[in-house]
């Protein structure tokens, strides 16, 4: 079994309330081939402070950060990595 | 300054559980306490007034909240105990105006007076024993009968403790093949010190509690009376630190670290940039369990050291509500905002250390909520602590 995808969720006060709320069920809603390929962590801030128009929530999957956060975009761009 | 960098003072611990008597769901026993900062005083008072249910607590809550003024103003306890005794209304059966009280005054660190009108004699523990002290007889004139008033001067040190309660405590299990006479008080000294021998440092808080679960036990679990018990503990004071917000300037983020290692106490982070920083200047790995379920606030996370690191401002404004609400706790509760409520209960001392800086993501004008500022959560606490719940409370801005 080749490494895990690592898949940050913010659940820092901006991304919460900007729609991050609902990241947290990401590992409950992934398509069931993908749940052994992922390992999903909570981070208290991705550093949404680094940018000058940041677009929460924030995710950061294997190192990459990925702006407006969704279930939907965070399972397909982990599709595309396995791909 | 933060209290720790000085001198401690001893602590004073007031605290007071109550049962109503059994059908009631008001409690004819009224307790007040106040905490005078300025003085470095402290005024408990406990009334119970005659009869039970609304009557009774009118008569109780007025006497309570005469006697705390009176002694707030440092008048004389006559003209306290007359003036308390002209003003209540007259019971229109029994043609009598009637309640009791007991008032603990506090001063200077421990010079205590306590006078009593017909309520149970106080106890007095010192190194875990019960202690009798001398009273005077002070007599007041009245239309019928002279009232008599027992004043007691004594000098608390670390470690005493003393106890005023209703008569419901002694009274309690009365006619009961075990006790005939009720609990009473030689009872209650017994319990107390049996108590205290398990559990050397139980707070006043555990102990009236206990107190009180004992006296509804020994009634099976129906009070005859309303039952009150006051626990006024002179201790070293249990300290919590609570920082939220980053510092105004980054240069003093080391210096906030330093004070989270160094701090004599348990400590809170609430703050998500907060914590980030504590953690990058003391070298300590912040670990989140996303697995716990959450409720409505963001999780919360560890480091070693750290008792509870939480979310900030949404938490935060959480606590506030339910401090405000006095929204009693379930003990085994996980939510963040209850776990801080949980540490500021266990705690006298409470500082907190105000970060200012600016969180530029929070001005995002797309918010869907407003996200109130931080600095007048946090006073808002403060003040409920101070004013609700008697906490010492320290507040710095950095
Ligand atoms: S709060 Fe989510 S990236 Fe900063």
């Amino acid at each position: 079994m080749d490494k895990k995808i690592i898949v940050k969720i913010c659940v820092g006060t901006y991304c919460y309330v900007m729609g991050g709320y609902e990241l947290k069920d990401l590992k409950s809603k992934l398509p069931s081939h993908l749940v052994d390929k992922v390992k999903v962590e909570a981070s208290v801030c991705l550093g949404c402070d680094k940018s000058a128009k940041p677009i929460p929530p924030y995710a950061e999957i294997d190192g990459e950060l990925m702006e407006a956060a969704s279930i939907e975009k965070i399972t397909k761009k982990i599709e595309s990595l396995i791909r | 300054m933060l209290s720790i960098e000085k001198a401690e003072k001893m602590f004073v611990e007031i605290s007071c559980s109550q049962e109503n008597k059994h059908g009631h769901i008001v409690c004819g026993d009224a307790f007040l306490s106040r905490m005078i900062d300025g003085e470095n005083r402290y005024v408990a008072v406990l009334s119970d007034g005659l009869g039970s249910g609304v009557k009774a607590n009118v008569l109780s809550t007025m006497t309570a909240s005469m006697a705390l003024n009176f002694r707030l103003r440092h008048e004389p306890i006559e003209r306290t105990a007359i003036t308390i005794m002209n003003t209540l209304p007259t019971d229109s059966v029994r043609n009598i105006s009637y309640s009791t009280f007991s008032i603990v005054d506090i001063e200077n660190e421990g010079d205590t007076a306590v006078m009593e009108y017909d309520n149970p004699d106080f106890v007095f523990i010192r190194n875990n024993k019960n202690c009798e002290i001398t009273k005077e007889v002070i007599e007041i004139k009245s239309p019928d009968k002279p009232k008599k008033i027992r004043l007691s001067k004594l000098k608390m040190f670390k470690g005493d403790r003393l106890i005023i309660y209703s008569d419901g405590v002694n009274q309690s299990g009365i006619g009961l093949n075990q006790y005939p006479f009720g609990w009473e008080r030689e009872g209650l000294i017994e319990f107390v010190e049996e108590t205290i021998a398990e559990n050397p440092e139980i707070s006043a808080r555990d102990l009236s509690k206990t107190i009180i679960r004992r006296a509804y036990l020994n009634d099976q679990y129906k009070a005859k009376d309303d039952t009150s018990c006051a626990v006024i503990y002179m201790r070293e004071p249990r300290k919590l630190l609570i920082c939220s917000g980053p510092p105004y300037n980054e240069q003093k983020d080391k210096y906030l670290a330093d004070i989270v290692a160094s701090y004599p106490g348990k400590k809170i982070i609430c703050g998500g940039t907060t914590s980030m920083i504590i953690s990058r200047e003391l070298n300590r790995e912040i670990s989140m369990d996303i697995d716990v379920p959450m409720v409505d606030l963001p999780p919360v996370s560890e480091m070693e050291g750290v008792d509870l690191i939480t979310e900030g401002i949404l938490t935060l404004g959480a606590v506030a509500q339910s401090l405000d609400k006095s929204i009693i706790i379930d003990n085994k509760s996980k939510s963040p905002e209850d776990l801080i409520i949980k540490l500021i209960q266990e705690s006298d001392v409470i500082d907190i250390m105000v970060g200012t800086r600016i969180n530029v993501a929070h001005q995002d004008p797309n918010l869907p909520v407003e996200l109130e500022i931080r600095r007048n959560v946090i006073k808002k606490i403060a003040d409920i602590l101070e004013e609700k719940y008697l906490k010492k409370v320290e507040l710095k801005f950095i």
